[in-house]
């Protein structure tokens, strides 16, 4: 097992993403949780023909969600690799906000067939990366029985109730957040900012964490870790504490 | 409160608020059902989880006091 590398460069620390690659990004949705600096230098990496994984995508930027008021003017979101032009395909569960217009960026992208918009329940979307990571291959869920959702799956009763089969979804790179971390990449989350970051770490061949600052293992309060270091490849962070 | 002749989203989510039963567990989703928390009656010692996962919140955060890290499904503080 290779030693968890820090980063102080958000830029450096994406070595090795190249196109065509699977990549999950972190966060519920909104600027807690979600690995701002990387999504950022992803888009200056400028790989092409990549796959989204995330959860809300694409709306803050147009509708300020989960932004606070004091910094929504600067929100950033996945709308930024679809103004560039570097996504095949995005999976995600909730990509266009609720008013009609102006148009989301993943909304004109899939309008002109640049992109394939694949919209997952957010349930099944957190379950099926979980499976990932945690060696599952596939489960039975009852969300989507009777909808567009079933459709082209296998089903199976049990019980006497239907069941529709989903596969575990895994990728190449994960791109995640949390609030620290020590030396190792022991990882902790705050609050809600945990959605989808300690799942993703799991389900990824290369997991890159920003966090805010990197302390000391000594100082970590191991009972606090929401994703152990043995997941976590790389740690990015403009704040580290230890030299 | 009073009911104008139409309704608008306080309204129906004062309404809404008054379905809730005492000591229960209620899940609200993004959209209208987070502004139920803003007209529960707290004797009714309900507990509202957020959709993704914080247990125990209530009305929003006035603008300055708002967390990143402590946020609704709505997208909200």
């Amino acid at each position: 097992m290779k030693k968890t590398e820090i980063f102080d460069s958000f830029i450096s620390s994406l070595e090795g993403i190249s196109d065509d690659m699977t990549i999950m990004i972190g966060g519920f949705g909104g600027q807690g949780g979600q690995p701002t600096n990387l999504m950022l230098a992803l888009k200056e990496l400028n790989v092409k023909n990549i796959t989204l994984i995330g959860n809300v995508a694409g709306i803050s930027m147009i509708t300020g969600y989960g932004w606070i008021d004091e910094d929504k003017k600067n929100a950033i979101d996945h709308s930024i690799f679809f103004e560039n032009k570097q996504v095949k395909k995005i999976i995600c569960s909730f990509p266009v906000p609720a008013q009609r217009k102006p148009y989301s960026e993943i909304e004109k992208s899939w309008k002109n067939n640049e992109t394939i918009v694949e919209i997952v329940p957010q349930g099944t979307l957190a379950e099926k990366i979980r499976a990932a990571g945690s060696g599952i291959p596939a489960f039975y869920t009852k969300t989507g029985v009777g909808t567009i959702v079933e459709e082209n799956k296998e089903t199976k009763i049990i019980n006497g109730e239907k069941f529709i089969l989903e596969y575990a979804l895994s990728s190449d790179v994960a791109l995640i957040n949390a609030n620290h971390s020590d030396e190792f990449g022991n990882l902790v989350y705050v609050g809600t900012s945990r959605a989808f970051n300690p799942i993703m770490a799991t389900a990824s061949k290369l997991t890159i964490a920003e966090v805010d600052k990197i302390i000391s293992s000594r100082l970590i309060n191991s009972e606090r870790i929401g994703t152990p270091g043995i997941y976590v490849n790389r740690i990015v962070s403009k704040n580290n504490e230890i030299s | 409160m009073k009911f104008p002749k139409k309704l608008n989203k306080d309204n129906i989510a004062y309404r809404a608020s008054m379905e809730l039963e005492e000591n229960s567990y209620v899940n609200l989703g993004i959209g209208l059902p987070s502004l139920c928390a803003k007209y529960i009656d707290k004797k009714k010692n309900i507990r509202f989880q957020a959709e993704n996962g914080v247990l125990g919140f209530d009305e929003l955060s006035q603008s300055n006091l708002q967390n990143p890290d402590y946020m609704d499904a709505g997208g909200q503080f």
